[in-house]
């Protein structure tokens, strides 16, 4: 259990995390969404004691970290952002030697060992110079490290930055799996990314937190934002009329197409499972439904709407980063700023298998 | 005590598992030995002893050791896995020492490996006295041990390896610079001033070692010496945190 109280911490002139406070319990899957600088970074630096607050306190199983950081540390597993590791090591000196940071006897290690390396499947990799090592299996190693001493809470900066999409697929079923018995803290600034493991979502803007919720809830506070997409082979007006004549839903946009194959997005009210009704309505026109699916995109619509300023600022100011597809980029300047972080990283962590509204 | 031990073993195996600690060696015996053997040629000396061979050593050694410690710290910061050192339930100042140790162990074998000159004359020259050669590599051994702690430190002040290697060679050589006897000549014009400042200088210390004398004074400059800092190291690593 963590209880973060009013931490503050300033960089010169800059406020890194203003005021912030939340509680994590057991079971929970903690996901810190935010745009680049926006203070998730500084946040779990501070809750692992890398960094001193300014002022405010956390409390980890109720013990002070500043009063005891080696029991804090002891409490915790952390995998720093970007996977910092001994290149030169081979993974077994390396995981021998986290071991022995951990006070472990020779036995102790040699059965920690092997449990992390069955569960992250490194088995083939022992001996492999780390410096050899693909990114996803840096990153492996980076999370066998933060679970041999199998903390209760695990903390992970950006976990799956910078792998591809096989890769981001299973580290995401470890970090699920993890997440049955372990408390766990991860940030990204990718949306899909928390949405698809966090049972919870946190959203920091300029170091304060801006939204804190799970992430069915926080798309259900969208109140009429919440929608599906329909494609239908049917004349457009009046299969956009027919659906805007159905219980619940409250408008209907035309996105793609037109003419006799179109797809229409439909806003509707929180919470209305209007599926079959849509069904219902172009099968009893005799009309043709070949796609209809929920609008996830809709939670990208808090988080952008949450978090404007930061995006509207420019992409020298680490603008928001939500991978999403341009038609879902309300404000051209938004968008902008999308495709510049996306190109900046190369692209690297759009998980692809997400990238098209789903 | 583990703890030292644990972080001097992995930066004794980082030295070894790359190129840095064999070419250190190599280079180091290598410029003694030219400068004793070539640069001031030990074989035309009416009366061949040592003393040519350590004079150099306190300030061939500013400008070696800087090339081992400079990634103590720095490369950690580079890399990020400060982050890591730094969050594992170690307390900073084991970190401090058991870097400083592994420093010294890489020094120690280096030196322990250029007693190859001295051997390798014992045949040919009979007046060589073993008790000058033995306090004459306690003395660098001590004036390591300086360089090491101070190196240490340079490197926690920058991520990059060569700023923190001349930060270092800068302030070891001023170590060396103000003990030294030209310069404390010097400083005297202001009564008493060079005497005061050259004492913490390595270079009068290391004299009185290799005239065979082991000098309490000395041995309590090189521990002090180290000691502070080891300890400006341990304050700036965990000034980062602020």
């Amino acid at each position: 259990m963590i209880k973060v109280e009013n931490i503050t911490k300033t960089y010169g002139a800059t406020v890194a995390v203003d005021d912030v406070s939340f509680e994590v319990g057991p079971g929970e899957i903690l996901g810190f969404l935010g745009p680049n600088g926006a203070g998730k970074s500084t946040t779990l630096k501070i809750i692992t004691s890398y960094v001193v607050a300014d002022s405010g306190s956390v409390y980890v199983n109720d013990i002070e970290a500043l009063d005891n950081p080696m029991e804090v540390r002891k409490a915790i597993g952390y995998l720093p952002e970007s996977t910092p590791l001994y290149m030169d090591m081979q993974v077994i000196e390396y995981l021998e030697f986290v071991a022995r940071v951990r006070q472990m006897s020779g036995s102790e290690a040699k059965s920690a060992i092997d449990r992390v390396v069955e569960m992250v499947g490194l088995r083939r990799m022992l001996r492999k110079n780390i410096g050899h090592l693909s990114k996803g299996y840096k990153q492996r190693v980076g999370i066998a490290q933060a679970l041999l001493h199998d903390p209760g809470i695990l903390i992970m900066d950006e976990p799956t930055s910078g792998l591809d999409p096989h890769q981001i697929i299973e580290i995401r079923e470890l970090i699920r799996t993890l997440g049955k018995e372990k408390m766990i803290i991860l940030s990204s600034h990718i949306l899909q990314e928390i949405s698809a493991i966090g049972t919870r979502i946190m959203i920091i803007k300029d170091g304060r937190i801006v939204a804190d919720d799970t992430p069915q809830n926080m798309q259900r506070s969208l109140g009429d934002k919440t929608g599906f997409r329909a494609r239908v082979q049917g004349p457009a007006e009046e299969v956009a009329a027919a659906l805007k004549g159905l219980d619940g839903v409250n408008s209907v946009e035309i996105t793609a197409g037109g003419g006799a194959d179109t797809e229409f997005r439909l806003l509707t009210s929180a919470g209305e499972d209007i599926g079959s009704r849509v069904f219902k309505a172009v099968a009893g026109k005799g009309w043709e439904l070949s796609a209809l699916s929920p609008d996830e995109h809709s939670l990208e619509d808090v988080y952008l709407e949450l978090t404007k300023d930061a995006a509207s600022t420019g992409p020298a100011d680490n603008g928001a980063a939500a991978q999403l597809p341009e038609s879902q980029a309300g404000e051209p300047e938004a968008a902008a700023v999308v495709q510049d972080a996306i190109s900046e990283e190369s692209g690297d962590d759009a998980p692809a298998q997400e990238q098209e509204g789903a | 005590m583990r703890n030292i031990l644990t972080i001097s073993r992995r930066e004794v195996a980082a030295y070894f598992n790359s190129p840095i600690a064999y070419i250190f060696m190599i280079l180091f015996i290598f410029i003694l030995s030219f400068l004793f053997f070539v640069f001031f040629p030990f074989f035309s000396q009416t009366n061949p002893d040592l003393r040519n061979f350590f004079f150099w050593f306190p300030w061939v050694l500013s400008i070696f050791i800087p090339a081992v410690t400079m990634r103590l710290w720095s490369e950690e910061r580079r890399s990020g896995t400060i982050e890591l050192l730094l969050t594992w339930p170690l307390q900073a100042w084991e970190v401090v020492v058991g870097k400083y140790l592994a420093g010294l162990f890489v020094i120690a074998i280096s030196l322990i490996l250029t007693l190859v000159v001295p051997i390798s004359l014992s045949s040919s020259v009979s007046s060589l006295d073993w008790g000058v050669i033995f306090t004459s590599y306690l003395g660098a051994l001590l004036i390591s041990s300086v360089y090491i702690a101070l190196g240490s430190w340079a490197s926690t002040l920058t991520n990059n390896q060569i700023v923190s290697l001349l930060i270092a060679i800068a302030f070891s050589l001023v170590m060396v610079g103000i003990g030294y006897p030209p310069v404390v000549k010097f400083l005297n014009g202001l009564p008493g001033l060079g005497n005061f400042i050259g004492w913490f200088g390595t270079d009068s210390h290391f004299r009185e070692f290799s005239k065979g004398l082991i000098n309490p004074v000395g041995l309590i400059y090189g521990f002090s010496l180290t000691v502070f800092f080891l300890v400006l190291n341990n304050l700036f690593v965990e000034g980062r945190k602020f």
